[in-house]
């Protein structure tokens, strides 16, 4: 049995020699990494290094092809996650996993309850008592009885940890925990996870957000292409150190752009105005409504200069979709203004706005951009089916489609084994470049590019980071709209924030710091500090606000 | 007053197949599977309990056939479904078009006519059932003349609404058919909930059936669901897959289907085919009405 | 892998073909068992098909003829399916677009051929369109799901030709008819086959759904029509009109179903017959999806349920088992080509785990990738 070095503290998980392969892709290679009781132990590393896969087989999603685990010291086999559940293991996944018209008491009682027991009439009482006495310990401001579809993201990912604390989970796997949450939820989730290894708890945790990382973590462990390159004490190394270690491999490549990117600096920027000042893209007074798809616009107002990167920022469900929606034509604006080039657009069908020169980029390429059973040639053509190369008098010219298809994948350093394979069957970082592919080839006038560089690599979104940059120069103006803001920091001329269907403010690059941005995120003003009806901004742990409260704050939001 | 009791009654006789059925498929899509199977469901029932019924002579063993039947088409759509991942909505319809074919393959095979079947035991109607407790006079006599099936039918639909609502089995189920890869990580053994689910909805339809060939009459006649397995699907919609809802549709049906039945008689002067269609057109106006759009369970048709 | 080199090599190998062949193939051997649970062998069974479909010049040309309505009516499912659209109502539709052709013709008489012949085709395609709209309206309005309006819409369209056929329209016998249509109304026998020959209707089906299938496959308006079908937030992001192609291929739809019983009327019976249908509408669907919605292999389809539909009172008199069976006979057919073309996972499986050329897999199944069947959008998203 591997012996491990330092203070002697027995492993509680061991991973030994473990391989797992999709087809000729090897997701995990020979990874051997034990993790100690009661520790925060952080597994980093870039999209696509193997981090979820690797929980996964931990978990019982997946089996692994080779090697095996070992749990206090014996073998384990899941095969399924009801037995890492017995075993004590719980998951929070990167992509909730909740049931959306269940309420928040149903979702966490669902399957197996504590000690397989059932969670009929009787229970329920039971249960819900167990339930308020975790939320009060832990801090979690949740209302039991709201269909989990109207909650927001962050109460959401309380009913997963809800779940897997009520099953007395004395191991606790975070996948990606902090990507959709607003800075102040990030910190309130890092205080959990330190409360949660008081209690006894050993947390594993990816991430690949250094910053959190080294806030909490005690060892981290770097995975880069599926390999273990080694595990560190947090105290003893640092940031810098663990990012050159995720991304050295591309050193000769140009790896000094690489590690600026990585640490959210960019090239020095300066607007390159080739017009009048006057706006490309003005939004005046704008108002959308609530629906289903999340808050609407509240007398919404924006301008964006031609040759201008506007960047925007926001929780997740405060509108910034819905403003996305509206620019590209998906949404009807029911008051106000939309002037592009002088033109107003508000009544303009999409296939209008493109011939203009105005792309989308939507937020989920999957099921909003492309057509997952068709081949990847079809969803390149999608949206210029019309264009006069492609086609004349409606009969599709292939070989030419074939032809030009085949060069922007080229271009795009798209990954796949034929034109002619289902797209669904790219993997979601190709699929991501493919979209990209198709909504700045033209070039655009203007780009709306949500969430641009999601299941991209780091080099990926270097160079992703570059082209944007480089079409700017050429007078391509963006409007951005990220959760990401080392995204938003990286290569806007501005940076606002949608707090609540309403711009909260705008900065210049230069003068926007994270902790201004995280303020408007949350909706807390400047200069008076916090206002009083904003809940969950200074949340009491004791005493956590009543359910109808929060529901009136956060209806619709998070969809 | 008598009239009017006749009337709800007929009502309850005509809705309490449609309760069966509606209730069977709703455990199926509560769950998540697709289910537009229910009229093959039923026909199958039917057959199965007339000769069931005819091969025993017990009526009550022809229940039995019929539920039987039922589950047998819920196993097999739940299967090809679910572990061959065949789109339902066509394994649904292929299912109908079997019961069709093998209904009347059988009837020719076995009873060696066409159309329908020769007169078996019938199940007993509520008087003989309770005949020591029921007054046989007066109005009672109406009630009474109900198939003992029609309350069972009600019974059943309670335990269905009580299983999901407050049974663990049940909020499983639902979570099945919310989010199944959930459910999975959860703990949830989906295909197996699913499969029993879908299972049951096929015996609760079968059951449905059974009321229609030894319940009301006494014989087995091709075709004879005409229809009602599409007006169950009906229901479930315009419930909103809500018990409450999908019970309060199915009696809507019960009583259009009761009406007219009863205005064909009163008025019969008007072509016989305006009350034939009538039942149908109700439901198409009254799902055209609806307000809102409907929502059905969130994984429903996925796997 | 030399496992999986091979996997993959037969999965394109069988993507020729729009359904699975091993599932098929598993279709056609439960198809043998059930005949030997019937007491019949299965080449007696194959035999009787083929002699009741094509055993004489009679039998010969009513099968033929019997193509086209079938073609039709698949055409109409499959046409509706690429907009990701189910018809069940095209009985109903082709019912009543028979009537209203008999009717029409009848009405219209004196006009002449080569003007009559061609509106009264016409208006039996314009009615069966017309009885499709209201089900792809309430779906975009109200969210409704179309196989439930058409299927009621099935019952009241079967339930109103009946009346009108037994009333106002008919001939006043109780047997159920019009009268014979006027001479300019008849589609001519092309080919004196056997005692009644065949026109040239089935040859015109054949055309119009070759034709459909170049259009769609290989003009712009036919990708936009079946982006429509296979991704519609993404088509509407990328500016397809997907709600205006919905209801043109779902009217579409209806107007082949339409298409299919003006020619039987003007073609075949040279009247309107309550009963002329044996369920030619409910056929098509199982025409479409036998081949997946693909209209370049209809053809075969077609073909099949034709031979099956024309032997099976053949079936009765030879082997004595009931017509019904060939219901049964399609119904597994169909169950077998449901099943989507994954077959090749489940030998996979038994070579190595997790193993499968696509990303994104659970324990050997594609979870992924069967979500993407119809997703909502607005999901929340990290990083995959």
């Amino acid at each position: 049995m591997h012996l491990p070095a330092g203070n002697g503290t027995f492993p509680i998980i061991a991973f030994r020699g473990v391989s797992a392969r999709f087809g000729p892709h090897w997701a995990n290679r020979d990874i051997s990494l034990d993790i100690r009781e009661g520790e925060i132990h952080a597994v980093v590393g870039e999209n696509g290094a193997g981090k979820t896969t690797l929980m996964k087989v931990l978990y019982g999603h997946l089996r692994p092809d080779s090697g095996e685990i070992l749990l206090k010291g014996g073998r384990v086999v899941f095969h399924s996650p009801r037995d890492a559940m017995r075993a004590g293991i719980g998951m929070v996944h990167q992509q909730l996993l909740i049931f959306p018209q269940l309420t928040a008491l149903e979702n966490v009682l669902a399957g197996f309850g504590r000690r397989d027991g059932r969670s009929g009439i009787r229970q329920r009482g039971q249960a819900r008592e167990e339930l308020l006495r975790i939320c009060r310990l832990f801090g979690f401001d949740l209302p039991l009885d709201v269909p989990a579809e109207g909650l927001s993201f962050a109460r959401r990912q309380q009913i997963e940890l809800l779940r897997i604390l009520y099953r007395r989970s004395k191991i606790l796997i975070l996948d990606e925990p902090t990507s959709l949450l607003s800075p102040l939820e990030v910190e309130r989730l890092l205080d959990l996870l330190i409360s949660l290894r008081k209690e006894g708890h050993t947390i594993l945790f990816i991430s690949h957000r250094l910053a959190e990382v080294f806030a909490v973590a005690d060892r981290i462990s770097v995975l880069r292409r599926g390999r273990l390159l080694g595990t560190f004490a947090a105290r003893e190394s640092t940031a810098k150190e663990i990012a050159r270690l995720i991304t050295s491999e591309e050193q000769a490549a140009g790896g000094a752009a690489l590690e600026k990117a990585n640490e959210g600096e960019g090239e020095r920027l300066e607007p390159v105005l080739l017009s009048l000042p006057s706006p490309l893209l003005e939004l005046r007074r704008i108002t959308v409504a609530d629906s289903e798809r999340g808050t609407g616009l509240k007398d919404f107002s924006l301008s964006i200069r031609e040759g201008e990167i506007l960047g925007i920022g926001a929780v997740v469900g405060n509108g910034e979709r819905v403003l996305a929606q509206i620019v590209a034509g998906m949404l009807p604006v029911e008051r106000g203004e939309i002037m592009f080039d002088g033109r107003s657009i508000a009544r303009m069908s999409v296939s209008a706005r493109l011939k203009l020169g105005l792309r989308w980029l939507p937020a989920n390429p999957i099921e909003e951009a492309l057509l997952p059973s068709r081949p990847v040639w079809e969803n390149l053509l999608l949206g210029r089916q019309r264009e006069k190369p492609f086609q004349s008098l409606g009969w599709i010219n292939v070989p030419r489609v074939l032809e030009w298809a085949g060069e922007q994948l080229k271009d795009a350093e798209v990954v796949c084994s034929g034109l002619t394979d289902p797209v669904g069957s790219l993997s979601g970082g190709n699929q991501q470049k493919l979209v990209l592919a198709r909504v700045l080839a033209g070039p655009p006038r203007m780009a709306v590019l949500e969430q641009p560089g999601r299941g991209l690599d780091i080099r990926a979104q270097a160079r992703l980071r570059q082209r944007i940059l480089a079409m700017n120069e050429k007078g391509v103006s963006f409007l951005i709209i990220s959760y990401d803001l080392d995204e938003l920091l990286a290569v806007s001329h501005r940076i606002g924030i949608v707090y609540r269907g309403a711009l909260a403010g705008v900065a210049e690059r230069s003068e926007a710091t994270r902790e201004t941005l995280g303020r408007w995120m949350l909706g807390i003003a400047d200069e008076t500090g916090k206002r009083p009806d904003q809940p969950g901004a200074d949340a009491d742990r004791e005493n956590p606000p009543s359910p109808e409260h929060l529901a009136g704050g956060e209806g619709a939001a998070g969809k | 007053m008598t009239p009017w009791l006749h009337l709800v009654v007929l009502a309850f006789s005509k809705a309490a197949p449609l309760l069966l059925a509606s209730f069977g498929g709703l455990l199926s899509e509560v769950g998540g599977v697709i289910n537009f199977s229910l009229e093959g469901m039923m026909l199958i029932g039917a057959f199965g309990a007339m000769w069931a019924s005819f091969a025993s002579g017990s009526p009550w063993v022809g229940l039995l056939g019929g539920a039987l039947g039922g589950a047998i088409v819920g196993m097999i759509h739940a299967t090809v479904s679910l572990k061959l991942k065949a789109n339902q909505i066509v394994s649904s319809f292929a299912m109908n078009l079997m019961a069709a074919g093998i209904t009347g393959t059988l009837l020719n095979q076995v009873f060696g006519i066409h159309g329908t079947s020769p007169a078996v035991p019938r199940l007993p109607g509520l008087a003989e059932a309770l005949s020591s407790i029921l007054p046989r006079a007066g109005a009672w006599s109406t009630v009474a003349g109900l198939p003992v099936l029609a309350p069972i039918a009600l019974l059943l639909a309670l335990c269905v609404t009580g299983f999901l609502r407050w049974t663990s089995s049940g909020l499983n189920l639902r979570a099945c058919g919310e989010n199944s890869l959930a459910a999975s990580a959860a703990g949830i053994p989906v295909f197996r909930t699913r499969f029993l689910a879908v299972t049951a909805g096929g015996l609760l339809a079968g059951m449905g059936g059974a009321y229609l060939s030894i319940g009301v009459l006494s014989q087995f006649v091709e075709q004879m669901t005409q229809g009602r397995g599409y007006l169950a699907i009906a229901a479930l919609i315009l419930g909103r897959w809500r018990p409450s809802g999908v019970f309060a549709a199915a009696l809507f049906f019960g009583v259009t289907e009761a009406l007219s039945e009863w205005l064909a008689v009163r008025w019969s002067n008007l072509p016989q085919q305006a009350f034939l269609a009538l039942p149908y057109v109700v439901c198409f106006i009254v799902l055209a009405c609806q307000v809102g759009r409907t929502k059905p369970p969130s994984s429903l048709g996925r796997i | 892998m030399p496992g999986l080199t091979r996997a993959s090599k037969m999965g394109k190998a069988l993507k020729l073909f729009p359904v699975s062949l091993p599932a098929l193939g598993v279709g056609i051997v439960c198809c043998m068992v059930l005949a030997l649970l019937a007491g019949v062998s299965p080449f007696a069974l194959f035999d009787a098909i083929r002699e009741g479909a094509w055993g004489g010049k009679d039998a010969a040309a009513a099968t033929a003829s019997k193509i086209t309505p079938l073609l039709l009516n698949g055409l109409g499912v499959a046409m509706a399916y690429q907009a990701d659209l189910l018809n069940i109502g095209c009985e109903g539709q082709m019912r009543l677009g028979a009537l209203a052709a008999a009717t029409f013709a009848i009405f219209a008489g004196g006009l002449p051929w080569g003007v009559l012949l061609p509106l009264t085709v016409l208006v039996g395609a314009l009615v069966g369109a017309l009885w499709a709209f209201p089900a792809v309206w309430l779906k975009q309005r109200r969210g409704i799901h179309e196989v439930i309006s058409t299927l009621l819409m099935n019952y009241v369209a079967i339930y109103l030709a009946d009346y009108l056929v037994l009333g106002p329209l008919g001939d006043g016998t109780v047997v159920g008819r019009t009268v014979e249509i006027p001479s300019g109304a008849i589609w001519p026998v092309f080919w004196h086959f056997g005692r009644t020959g065949i026109t040239a209707a089935p040859v015109v089906a054949l055309l119009l759904c070759f034709l459909a299938g170049i259009w769609l496959m290989r003009t712009s308006w036919g990708f936009e029509a079946r982006a429509a079908g296979s991704g519609a937030a993404a088509a509407r992001a990328a500016g397809v009109p997907v709600d205006r192609w919905q209801r043109r291929m779902f009217i579409l739809s209806g107007a082949m179903a339409g298409l299919a019983g003006a020619l039987e009327t003007v073609a075949v019976h040279h009247r309107f017959y309550r009963a002329f249908s044996p369920g030619y509408g409910f056929d098509g669907i199982t025409a479409a999806f036998l081949v997946n919605a693909d209209p370049g292999w209809l053809w075969l389809s077609s073909l099949l349920l034709a031979s099956l539909r024309s032997a099976d009172k053949w079936l009765q008199l030879s082997l004595g088992i009931s017509p019904a069976v060939v219901l049964v006979i399609q119904a597994v057919l169909l169950l077998a080509a449901a099943c989507r073309p994954d077959f090749r996972f489940l030998f996979a499986r038994a070579f190595f785990k997790n193993a499968l050329p696509e990303d994104g897999k659970e324990n050997g199944e594609n979870v992924a990738k069967a979500r993407l069947a119809t997703l909502p959008p607005d999901r929340e998203g990290g990083s995959p």
